[in-house]
């Protein structure tokens, strides 16, 4: 009996100790570094308090990157779903052509991340790339702030392409018939099937990917990276971007924990909110 | 109306897969094509210069060695430990289990490139830095499948857990006998997700590797150093010889793939 | 039970690849030195060819095996550095790495490396092989800290374009501003095709632009952090700042000048520019680039004032050892640093590179001059070097990065915004005395 006792712990045991040893170990120190100033090699120096904070506070490039970031989140998740969207209702029928473009829409997956980065790279050159000179434009999609963004959508539109499409393909799929057929006989046309049938019967997939989408332009770090290098003046320095730059380009190792830091309380604050707000609507349901 | 559909289905697909054809294309440019305006879609003279200059890259296919190691070493390691610790809280009763399952849920509110500083400086002092348990390391916990697993465990009808304790069988045999047949797809699935994690991870083995050998290929390619001169020709090449085979790949397994990928969700 | 075996061998199966890819034996005769670099493409070929040739030379006689590893950019090779000596473990250290300016401060803070000078005199050896400049370039407090190894000064791109108009070269920037509207090209719709010049100036072209003014002139304090870490700017003070700014206004008026802050390589090679200003060390990556789409030319840096004779500043790279208390490894280091800065070695370097050759005697080699006879614009920077000041020298500072955004952003903003250049200069001054008080804290 006392073996059954010690056994699950034991097979919890390497989960814990990654939790704690890559997870909680981290957050704490970084949480309490960002109040000492760091030293070349990271070690902690003195202890000063808030100061760290001070001069994160002091510069308008923190509140920047939170800009930049959000502006990009906005565009972005919107424009993600939609076009996945458009794409998985477009293959939904299965047919000897539908096979060709399911795996047309699926193969961006097979250009792994900084592959992709560095394509888009030369293809949005201004000056040598094809997009501009094929389309006659003349727009600095590395150098200017609009060019920089929109090539960066675009590079994170072709990214995210892969999984998300066949989620939503395979959720439409599995709509059950009889709900469509039913509606068509009702006469329903394109629009109304689309909006009220069939989007609300996929919404666990469809809320899946919105919220994936979400988090990761919230925290996208390395197409910036590759791409524009934080773009013209910081211009597409998103906020993990930023903290790497703080931490590997600068050494402003105390700065970059006070970042963290705030992320963390951000991140807690959130969780804390949506729990309550979860059980705030089943109260009210109850 | 069907063609019209057609038309636009085949346009966006073919809009979306620019990139690609480009970088299979770009693989045979000279350097004069990479530099010439207005700029190119073809090549000028088909050759496969570029391919000889990548391979003969020293250590280009031992980028690719190391990220399929990763990718391998990682996925295994990752599943083992979800798949035990799912099968701690689906089938035992024990102090505090609740408390290790908030544990290990709040791991997830926390974005991990934020604790790269301080997980570089635990690996360093732990002497895994160039090394491939190091690699993977911070990969390991894979929190969202120890749910899914979870979920799945205790799915499973309490009879045939039941049958087997009775038979005599311990942990061991039900996993072999009946837990791991029964997951097999959950498990693929998870398994396929976890490899393209690894192999697309960029910040991690960048910031953990300074030995040549030990570089991955993601990492590998940006700094084949070629595109410094405006010379792409490698680069793409370097590039065309992952993407063949894997758009090779994907192309035949393409059903499976997608089985594999959706199965998950539907515990979801 | 069983099943924590498994659990428990699946575990260690890692521990047992994982050799496979970390320490290499120790015991074996030859040491082998780990060099960290940054130069790719044609670069890391030169790199390549001058390890292979110490390897099977002396290398191979005195049991020395180099190794050289690309860690990215140069700051990369600086983060990587500081990560890994973060951990007192030595053996995980390069034995050299090869760094810019951006890093010479952290150098000087630390205890990282051992200074060249202390080497020379430990093994006796003679530093006055190096040319006067490449060697002040690198002195710190009156001590030389890392062997001068990829010396590169700015130097102007041009040439084709005009050509077309029977143009020389400017030798000063109000010459620039005459003939850039000349050179400017506008097509039917009045966007601008071809501009005269390209470049937003920051760190890198201000401390040759600032630094030759009135003989020499420094950007910071202490010699532009020569002598100790820099306190304060002095760019305001002594006035260069604003000559720059109020001639570069009127070089932006002319609508000849582009604001571009990257990609200026590409953007010249495609003919939408006719000049801008790069180091000697991307001479023969341009001159690839270029083939032949047109003629390329090469001149020394304009002038802010009429009477600036200071010259420019040596740029590029040095090569400093990193410190390991083995003194074989000290040893075996040294002998490459000699090698690599050797006549022969500095002769191929520069061939292949670009890079001016550090060491004086290689400019009396025969088979250099014959190649400056057969590649003309190979003798520009060399000239334009010794017509230098030794005493302008590039700015060691902290916060890199955010003091060279600091001047690309507020310079913009200047011609976008047509702030005034006293606005500018205090706004600058302000931002960057912050960067270097926040440091000194």
């Amino acid at each position: 009996m006392k073996k059954t006792k010690i056994k699950p712990y034991l097979y919890l045991a390497p989960a814990l100790l990654l939790a704690f040893v890559f997870v909680y170990y981290p957050l704490i120190k970084t949480f309490i570094s960002s109040f000492f100033s760091i030293s070349f090699n990271g070690k902690l120096k003195n202890f000063v308090f808030f100061a760290n904070y001070k001069s994160l506070f002091s510069r308008n490039e923190l509140a920047h990157s939170i800009w930049v970031t959000l502006r990009f989140a906005i565009f972005f998740v919107p424009l993600n779903t939609i076009t996945i969207l458009f794409a998985s209702l477009l293959c939904e029928k299965e047919s000897k052509a539908s096979k060709f473009f399911e795996t047309g829409f699926f193969l961006p997956l097979a250009l792994s991340l900084s592959s992709a980065c560095l394509v888009f790279k030369f293809l949005f050159n201004p000056s040598l790339g094809i997009i501009n000179s094929a389309l006659h434009l003349n727009i600095n999609w590395i150098d200017s702030t609009a060019g920089a963004n929109v090539s960066l959508l675009l590079l994170c539109l072709f990214l995210d392409f892969g999984i998300n499409f066949i989620l939503l393909l395979s959720a439409l799929r599995s709509i059950d018939k009889s709900v469509v057929q039913a509606a068509l006989l009702d006469g329903a046309n394109v629009w109304t099937m689309v909006w009220k049938i069939k989007l609300p019967l996929i919404k666990p997939t469809l809320s899946f990917i919105i919220f994936m989408g979400v988090r990761d332009s919230l925290l996208m770090t390395v197409p910036p990276m590759i791409l524009t290098e934080g773009g013209p003046f910081n211009e597409t320095q998103t906020l993990i971007y930023y903290y790497y730059n703080l931490v590997f380009r600068s050494n402003s190792y105390g700065q970059g924990a006070a970042i963290c830091a705030l992320i963390f309380l951000f991140c807690i604050t959130v969780s804390l909110l949506y729990n309550a707000f979860k059980t705030r609507k089943y109260r009210g349901v109850l | 109306m069907k063609i019209f559909k057609y038309i636009i289905t085949t346009l966006f697909v073919l809009i979306v897969l620019f990139p690609i054809f480009y970088t299979l294309s770009a693989s045979l440019f000279t350097l004069q094509d990479f530099t010439a305006t207005p700029a190119r879609i073809v090549t000028s003279q088909l050759t496969l210069i570029n391919y000889q200059r990548a391979l003969s890259h020293n250590y280009y296919l031992r980028y690719l060695f190391n990220s399929l190691v990763m990718a391998v070493l990682g996925t295994t390691l990752r599943l083992s430990i979800s798949f035990l610790a799912s099968y701690a809280f689906a089938r035992f009763n024990f102090k505090g289990k609740d408390l290790c399952f908030l544990i290990l849920l709040g791991t997830l509110f926390f974005p991990s490139d934020t604790l790269l500083q301080q997980n570089y400086l635990t690996v360093l002092h732990l002497h895994l830095t160039n090394n491939y348990l190091g690699l993977v390391i911070t990969g390991l916990l894979g929190v969202s499948q120890i749910i899914l697993l979870r979920l799945f465990f205790l799915s499973v009808p309490l009879s045939l857990y039941d049958t087997a304790s009775i038979d005599g069988a311990g942990d061991y045999l039900i996993i072999k006998k009946i837990l791991l047949p029964l997951s097999s797809p959950l498990l693929a699935s998870l398994a396929l997700q976890s490899a393209i994690s690894f192999f697309n991870s960029y910040l991690w083995p960048l910031v953990i590797t300074d030995k040549i050998n030990m570089r991955t290929i993601q990492i590998g390619i940006t700094m084949l150093g070629f595109s410094e001169s405006l010379d792409f020709g490698p680069l793409f090449a370097a590039i065309s010889i992952i993407l063949i085979p894997t758009i090779i790949l994907f192309c035949f397994a393409r059903k499976t793939i997608v089985k594999a990928l959706t199965k998950n969700y539907l515990y979801t | 039970m069983k099943k924590i075996l498994i659990a428990i061998s699946l575990l260690l199966l890692p521990f047992a690849l994982f050799a496979a890819g970390s320490k290499e034996t120790q015991e074996t005769e030859p040491i082998t030195i780990t060099w960290w670099h940054s130069n790719s493409g044609i670069l890391q070929e030169a790199t390549e060819e001058l390890i292979s040739s110490f390897n099977t030379t002396v290398g191979k006689e005195k049991g020395i095996k180099v190794e050289a590893i690309y860690q990215g950019k140069a700051n990369d090779v600086l983060v990587k550095l500081k990560a890994v000596t973060a951990d007192t473990d030595t053996s995980q250290y390069p034995d050299i790495v090869q760094l810019d300016a951006s890093g010479a401060l952290d150098i000087v803070s630390s205890n990282i490396v051992t200074y060249t000078q202390d080497l020379a005199e430990k093994y006796n050896d003679d530093l006055s092989f190096l040319q006067e400049n490449t060697k002040e370039s690198l002195m710190y407090k009156d001590r030389l800290i890392g062997m001068p190894f990829n010396a590169s000064t700015i130097l102007y791109y041009y040439k084709t374009a005009f050509d077309e108009q029977n143009l020389t070269p400017p030798e000063t920037i109000d010459e620039l501003i005459q003939i850039a509207p000349l050179l400017v090209q506008i097509d039917a719709k009045g966007n601008t095709t071809r501009y005269a010049f390209s470049n937003i100036p920051t760190t890198y072209e201000l401390t040759a632009l600032l630094g030759s003014q009135n003989g020499v002139s420094y950007i910071t304090d202490m010699e532009n952090g020569h002598q100790g870490t820099p306190t304060k700017t002095v760019f305001k003070e002594n006035g260069t700042f604003k000559n720059l700014l109020t001639k570069w206004k009127k070089l932006y008026a002319t609508g000849g000048l582009e604001n571009a802050s990257s990609g200026i390589t590409a953007s010249f090679v495609a003919g939408k520019t006719a000049s801008f200003l790069a180091s000697t060390s991307n001479l023969t990556t341009i001159i690839q680039s270029v083939g032949n789409r047109f003629e390329l030319g090469v001149a020394p840096c304009f002038r802010i004032n009429e009477n600036d004779n200071g010259g420019v500043n040596v740029g590029g790279g040095a090569l400093y050892a990193v410190t390991k208390d083995n003194s074989r490894q000290e040893a075996a280091v040294w002998e490459f640093l000699k090698y690599a800065t050797s006549k022969e070695a500095q002769l191929k370097w520069h061939i292949k590179t670009g890079y001016l050759p550090v060491n004086k005697e290689t400019y009396e080699m025969n088979e250099y001059k014959s190649f400056i006879t057969q590649n003309p614009l190979f003798e520009v920077p060399a000239k334009q070097l010794f017509a230098s000041n030794p005493k302008i020298v590039g700015v060691w500072i902290p916060s890199g990065y955010q003091i060279y955004y600091s001047f690309m952003s507020n310079i913009k903003k200047m011609l976008t915004d047509n702030i005034s250049v006293d606005a500018t200069v205090n706004a600058m001054q302000k931002e960057i005395d912050g960067y270097l008080k926040d440091y000194n804290v």
